[in-house]
């Protein structure tokens, strides 16, 4: 069976060798590395989820203010 | 066929909330929406990444490529075929339970990946433990809460959500990879594992709500029942099929024609998930045109998911489900027929668009024709057989290419199956069926229209 997909379509496994190559291109185009690459996207994926949080707390204490 | 007698209340007319004024502050049914897409990213993206780790695994254990797919081929099977059971359990317990629990389990399974030694352990861990449960955070659960709190607006708030998915492999497979050159993969199935439960669990359990009444709303943010200042219609509207017990739904044809071209869809798109870099490479493009070229239509299928969840809210689904399946068949045409790379291009362009917005236009449909009650369920049956149609068709090109040495047929036969699944779609009497097409008051096979 071969070692499915490239980015998917409902959550099959990304090809190995695609991904290598995706890599490559990621750090020819913007140099940085491992670590600046692992902190970025991990700061997004936990950031964005945060905002959320945020924007919710915000609306129930205006909420609060007004009643 | 089933009697108008037997119906179950849970939408609210469409015409009746068009009226409705407008409430202060955001709706809660978009931190629905958000808490549903980051489970959906974190879920499906997680069992994304598991190409990432191949590499390194079989490196340290010496495993092949045959036993690791055991446990992608496992976890392919008992995902599908669990699906119609957790979409019960949702139907049953609610979806906030249902997608936490989901969430802790596969976390803790993706956790406890850092710690294999065998592949019997990654076969338990990833084939059964994951795979099963991301069936809980999975399109099944996530489309039957927002289907609860969005009416008019359920197309398009169903293909936003669909987007987590590829939005979360997208993301997870580039962190995955750096992060195992930077601290080896046991310590990032760990990380992995810890940020499925952290990202989305806080957001389920402080947003999800099963029923819009629980939070003193109505779907798309109309009045709700305890609204002083509501002075439109709250009687529920229902479609002539919508029913107290699943199993009656079976008495019926457009629950036949959903999963049938559902079927279609997984033959179609798992087909060229397994083989398409192959075909490509065999066509002459180098390995990276063939992953550029997937990676396009990755791109199309965000916009086109979206774009197709805004025009089905306006003007219906099944002629768009059926548009989409009759693109997907010409894309497979111009994949066989067009000369060397061009048909590769002219396929990702093409497709891209279909790619994923036939989930959640099903999803929608299947919500519109059959009410909220047993969404989970009926949803689960349609994912089923998604499920078992890319099953069928990986096995049936990797067999048909062994035999003939070329892709031509397999693709061919799985261009000629969206023909039926063309006809199937565009044949649902959606305007008979669907409770958006109801009038207000009246919601008989005799009152309902009967012109589709």
């Amino acid at each position: 069976m071969p070692l499915l997909s490239a980015l998917a379509h409902h959550g099959e496994p990304i090809d190995p060798e695609l991904m290598d190559w995706l890599r490559h291109q990621i750090d020819a185009l913007f140099g940085l590395g491992p670590g600046a690459i692992v902190l970025s996207l991990g700061a997004l994926m936990v950031l964005a989820p945060l905002a959320v949080l945020a924007v919710y707390a915000l609306q129930r204490a205006r909420r609060g203010r007004t009643r | 066929m089933l009697d108008s007698g037997d119906f179950a209340a849970g939408d609210y007319g469409r015409r009746g909330l068009a009226h409705a004024p407008a409430r202060k502050g955001i709706f809660h049914g978009w931190f629905i929406l958000a808490a549903g897409f980051f489970s959906l990213f974190m879920a499906m993206g997680a069992r994304g990444t598991f190409g990432v780790f191949i590499l390194p695994m079989s490196d340290d254990f010496q495993w092949s490529r045959s036993e690791i797919s055991l446990a992608i081929a496992i976890g392919w099977l008992l995902n599908g075929l669990s699906q119609p059971f957790i979409g019960s359990a949702y139907d049953r317990i609610g979806g906030r339970l249902v997608i936490s629990v989901s969430l802790i389990i596969m976390g803790a399974g993706t956790m406890l990946l850092s710690r294999i030694d065998s592949l019997w352990q990654l076969i338990v861990l990833y084939g059964f433990v994951m795979s099963i449960a991301a069936g809980g955070a999975s399109n099944v659960t996530i489309h039957g809460v927002l289907s609860k709190w969005f009416y008019r607006k359920r197309g398009v708030v169903l293909s936003m959500v669909t987007t987590g998915a590829s939005a979360g492999s997208m993301i997870l497979a580039p962190f995955a990879t750096y992060l195992i050159l930077l601290a080896g993969w046991r310590t990032t199935w760990f990380v992995v594992g810890a940020l499925v439960i952290l990202i989305p669990l806080p957001l389920v359990l402080m947003f999800v709500r099963d029923d819009p009444a629980d939070m003193g709303e109505a779907p798309d943010g109309g009045p709700g029942p305890s609204d002083e200042t509501s002075t439109v219609s709250q009687k529920p509207q229902v479609g002539p099929l919508e029913t107290n017990a699943w199993q009656q739904s079976f008495q019926s044809v457009p629950i036949w024609q959903l999963m049938g071209s559902f079927f279609v869809c997984g033959v179609t798109t798992a087909i060229i998930a397994a083989h398409y870099v192959p075909f490509a490479i065999d066509r002459g493009a180098s390995p990276e045109v063939a992953a550029l070229a997937f990676g396009l239509m990755t791109g199309l299928n965000v916009v086109g998911a979206i774009a197709v969840g805004v025009v089905s809210d306006r003007f219906g689904r099944k002629r768009l489900l059926a548009s989409l399946y009759a693109i997907r068949g010409l894309a497979y045409a111009a994949l066989i027929l067009a000369p060397g790379i061009y048909g590769i291009w002219a396929f990702a362009v093409i497709a891209g668009f279909s790619w994923i917005a036939t989930a959640p236009l099903t999803a929608s449909l299947t919500a519109d024709i059959y009410g909220l009650r047993n969404i989970g369920t009926l949803s689960g049956f349609a994912t089923l057989s998604h499920q078992v149609g890319g099953a069928f068709s990986v096995f049936m090109g990797g067999v048909l290419y062994d035999h003939f040495g070329s892709y031509d047929i397999a693709f061919g036969i799985s261009g000629a199956l969206l023909v039926g699944a063309t006809i199937a779609s565009f044949s649902i009497r959606e305007k008979k069926y669907s409770s958006r097409f109801q009038p207000i008051g009246a919601s008989t096979p005799e009152t309902a229209g009967d012109e589709d």
